[in-house]
């Protein structure tokens, strides 16, 4: 008995995450959400929103555009100075000076920007999610999506802001006390 | 009650020691076999990779342009250093992901 127990804990553990990667549709996705909000709305405002909806899908995807462009942005700009950095740290390993405050930033800073990417990664599925339901037919998902977006938005902020601040810091955590050491 | 290195016996069982390893050392693997599998099938193992592979791409390809053979001199360090602020002063992460631009009523709602 004992036996067959852990074998059906070791086939779950297999399973589970088997089962968490079949492809899940955008309104099951909005509809799970709904579930985890537990937010009611009433007759009126569900009515609302399944006129108004429609239009709301075209703001969703100026939106959707303009968030896309800030982030490509960011990525091609901050992409570059890493680029510069590490060229910095291979001149610096090749003539045998210690850089490993620079690795650390390199790190540092690939490890922000991959948060920063998956934050629009998450933002973006979320909004094409949105816009390619029949809101009118679904208003409480609907609701339930633009409630998350919110929540989306914030933590895109912070992730941006996450690297912003890593670089803007990087002179005087990194540079300046790098190029000190190497006049010495 | 008698006691010996493989057998510890009481009045009503016997249990076998070699058994007993037996038994551990086979959950242990079984443990071991489970985590290595949620490792390698988690977000982290993932990440571990796209970041190896990144930095190795980073290494090789993509700093083609750069030099990456000449000694740092201090006022390259400077140099760059300086360079840092004024190339990203133009992202205002406040206005650009602000809340309000999501607002329901922003969205018509």
């Amino acid at each position: 008995m004992k036996y067959v127990m852990l074998l059906v804990l070791l086939l779950l553990v297999i399973a589970t995450p088997a089962i968490a990667q079949q492809k899940i549709s955008p309104l099951e996705r909005l509809q799970t959400l709904y579930n985890q909000q537990q937010t009611t709305y009433t007759p009126e405002k569900l009515a609302d929103v399944s006129i108004r909806c429609p239009e709301s899908q075209k703001k969703l995807l100026v939106l959707q555009r303009q968030n896309n462009l800030f982030v490509q942005k960011r990525i091609s700009v901050y992409g570059d100075l890493q680029k510069e950095m590490k060229a910095l740290e291979l001149r610096l390993a090749k003539q045998g000076a210690d850089a490993s405050e620079l690795d650390l930033l390199i790190g540092k800073q690939q490890v922000a920007l991959e948060a920063f990417q998956d934050s629009q990664k998450n933002y973006d599925i979320l909004i094409s999610d949105l816009r390619s339901i029949n809101c009118a037919e679904n208003p409480g998902f609907f609701l339930a999506g633009i409630s998350e977006i919110y929540k989306q938005q914030q933590k895109l902020k912070e992730a941006a802001n996450a690297v912003f601040v890593i670089l803007y810091d990087s002179p005087k955590t990194t540079f300046y006390p790098l190029s000190e050491r190497l006049r010495i | 009650m008698s006691l010996s290195f493989l057998n510890i016996k009481n009045n009503e069982k016997t249990t076998n020691l070699g058994w007993l390893i037996v038994v551990t050392i086979t959950i242990s693997l079984v443990m071991v076999f489970i985590s290595l599998y949620i490792f390698f099938k988690s977000s982290a193992y993932d990440t571990v990779i796209q970041i190896r592979s990144a930095n190795q791409k980073l290494a090789e390809d993509d700093l083609q342009g750069y030099d990456t053979k000449s000694p740092v001199q201090s006022t390259d360090l400077q140099n760059h250093a300086n360079s840092i602020q004024p190339r990203i002063k133009q992202f205002n992460d406040q206005e650009d992901f602000s809340l309000e631009l999501v607002d329901p009523t922003q969205l018509g709602l």
